[in-house]
């Protein structure tokens, strides 16, 4: 097909206009910040992600900057806290599809046979067709609704499964075009004149320049990962509620978006903020590398 | 044989492959229950016998190969199986009936997203560099809000608000389905036409530069002939693969932006199936979207030939 990798190109689109490197730093602030508060900010204001802690449905306020939902839950609070689950779906996204789509595509472009990595090819086409969210909930309702592994809350294994499973797929299909046009570069020429061994090569000198740029790719799409976990809420799957994750509070506000716009607002508002960041983040790292 | 057929050809043998691949995964699925999805669609407190009862039905108490070849032998019927919660109704006819509304928030995303979307690439790409940034800011922002958010942000702006359309449901016949359409079409395209805009900009940009551009240009033709009949034909490829890459999510988007409005298309189908743990419906729609979307891709490769003259000669 065309030139760059679909992949890349989507990666390209999400650039963040102005100075890389200070939108980088911004991103990458902005991430760890919330990281921090999902896990302090229960402890700091004493209450709990599921507590009742004042009248239901109050508009943000000094005290409670982001209001109260239905339950008299504090918003702020629950809506920090979401960052835990969302940014863990990220985090697979990243370390686990990135890391093994990009050893999967390396091996691919240095096998000598050509059969297997057509066969690989068609094993990497079927699994880029099932669209995500319904072959989550299809491995949701097999596994049943009160399955947990790993004390994590119910609901996500299911979802942290099917991106562990197929997610590495995109990558590896990216992975497999990095890999293919560098090996005719002078580094790896030289290398293969110095009579290093193929898997030298391969382990030593392409993945690490490779995993780079996909690992760079992977963090700009861990949001559409987020989303798309976050939209599960609205299909009456992803994970359960009481936990809190954005889509599941943006889904218990739908009722009420037009009396009390902050239950979904907010929550929409993180999303859409740790998406600008990852993009930036990615954005800057890919700009490094590439010089 | 001529490459212009060998390309299609081969690539149909592809397919075939990722067919046969696609439906050994989804009846693989059934094995993450440990052997008896039974147990798990219907709980704890189910006895035994219902238990065995419901294996049997989805064919899960037969050896994999057993259950993987009466799966394809039932597809080639364009037999799905039947759902649990109502043993009359067919996978296949439910989905029968939701498809054409699917297909028809899908068409008029795909004709919102193209239209809008190349049109503000050429005018961001074409005119002053302040509408250029305008166009990529606008388009930055859209594509970091999630569909079904979106949705949630254009019935709360467009149907409560301003009363510009309903904020849900379907009325069943066309033309009227329109005016039930169209939001979830729009919320639906701040997917695709953010991406369309992005990449039919960055094109134009380039081919600006060209050097048949500027021939065009000394020869004395118009800005629009330029536009329209040298830079846009140009510009239509990488849109193809923009829209190949995204079916999957499309129709993922589709699905939960019709579940927020409330539209009648898989979207429906598939929420109900989740409250009521219908196993076969699930496991029916993911196979038949895995389906479409490789056929999608089919469809694209095939499109690209032939809008790019180069192909054909080449490979």
């Amino acid at each position: 097909m065309s030139a760059a990798h679909p992949a890349v190109r989507m990666a390209r689109l999400i650039r963040v206009p102005g100075p890389a490197s200070r939108a980088m730093w911004a991103g990458l602030a902005f991430i760890v910040a919330v990281l921090a508060l999902s896990f302090l900010l229960p402890v700091l204001t004493g209450q709990g992600t599921d507590e009742f802690v004042a009248e239901p449905l109050l508009p943000p306020s000094p005290e409670h900057p982001f209001g109260t939902d239905q339950f008299g839950r504090d918003l702020l609070v629950r809506t920090m806290a979401a960052a835990r689950v969302d940014y863990l779906i990220g985090a697979v996204v990243i370390v686990w599809c990135g890391g093994v789509g990009s050893l999967a595509g390396v091996l691919m472009a240095t096998v000598r046979r050509a059969g297997a990595d057509w066969v690989f090819s068609r094993i990497i086409d079927a699994s880029i067709a099932f669209p995500l969210t319904i072959l989550v909930i299809t491995v949701g309702v097999i596994l049943g609704p009160d399955f947990t592994v790993l004390g994590l809350p119910r609901g996500l294994p299911s979802v942290l499964l099917v991106y562990a499973l197929i997610g590495w797929a995109y990558y590896a299909r990216l992975a497999r075009s990095q890999a293919l046009s560098l090996r005719s570069r002078d580094f790896v020429q030289a290398a293969r004149t110095m009579g290093y061994s193929d898997v030298r090569i391969t382990m030593r000198h392409l993945f690490p320049q490779v995993s780079m740029v996909t690992l760079a790719y992977a963090v700009g799409d861990a949001i559409v990962a987020i989303a798309l976990t976050s939209s599960l809420a609205f299909l009456g799957a992803g994970v359960a509620p009481p936990t809190p994750e954005w889509g599941q509070i943006m889904y218990e506000g739908r009722d009420l978006i037009s009396t009390s716009w902050w239950i979904v607002a907010f929550p929409a508002m993180m999303l859409a903020l740790s998406g600008i960041s990852l993009a930036a983040i990615a954005n800057g790292v890919i700009k490094r590398i590439e010089g | 044989m001529l490459p212009a057929v060998k390309r299609p050809l081969r690539a149909l043998r592809d397919v075939g492959v990722v067919v046969l691949l696609v439906v050994t995964f989804t009846t693989l699925l059934m094995q993450f229950a440990q052997g008896s999805p039974g147990r798990a669609i219907l709980g704890p407190r189910a006895s035994q016998d219902q238990v065995d009862a419901l294996n049997h039905t989805l064919g899960a108490d037969r050896p994999v190969i057993e259950q993987i070849g009466s799966s394809l032998a039932g597809y080639v019927r364009l037999d799905l199986g039947h759902s649990l919660s109502n043993p009359e109704q067919s996978v296949a006819g439910l989905a029968a009936g939701a498809l054409p509304v699917t297909a028809s928030i899908i068409g008029l995303t795909l004709a919102i997203s193209l239209v809008g979307g190349v049109l503000a690439g050429l005018a961001g790409a074409l005119s002053r560099p302040s509408v250029d940034r305008a166009v990529s800011a606008a388009a930055v922002s859209i594509l970091s809000i999630p569909p079904f958010a979106l949705a949630l942000l254009l019935i709360v702006g467009v149907a409560i608000g301003l009363g510009l359309a309903p904020a849900g449901g379907w009325a069943g016949s066309w033309p009227a389905n329109l005016s039930y359409a169209w939001l979830p079409s729009l919320a639906l395209s701040g997917l695709l036409l953010p991406q369309i805009a992005r990449t039919v900009q960055q094109r134009a940009r380039e081919l600006a530069g060209e050097e048949f551009i500027e021939a065009g240009e000394a020869r004395g033709l118009s800005r629009s002939r330029l536009t329209f009949r040298h830079i846009l034909p140009n510009v239509l490829l990488p849109v193809i693969t923009i829209v190949g890459f995204n079916a999957s999510f499309l129709i993922a988007g589709a699905v939960v932006v019709e579940a927020v409005f409330g539209v009648p298309g898989f979207g429906q189908v598939l929420s109900t199936a989740v409250s009521e743990r219908d196993y076969p419906v699930i496991q029916g729609l993911a196979l038949l979207t895995a389906v479409t979307v490789v056929l999608i891709n089919f469809l694209c490769e095939v499109l690209y030939v032939v809008a790019d003259p180069r192909t054909r000669v080449a490979s």
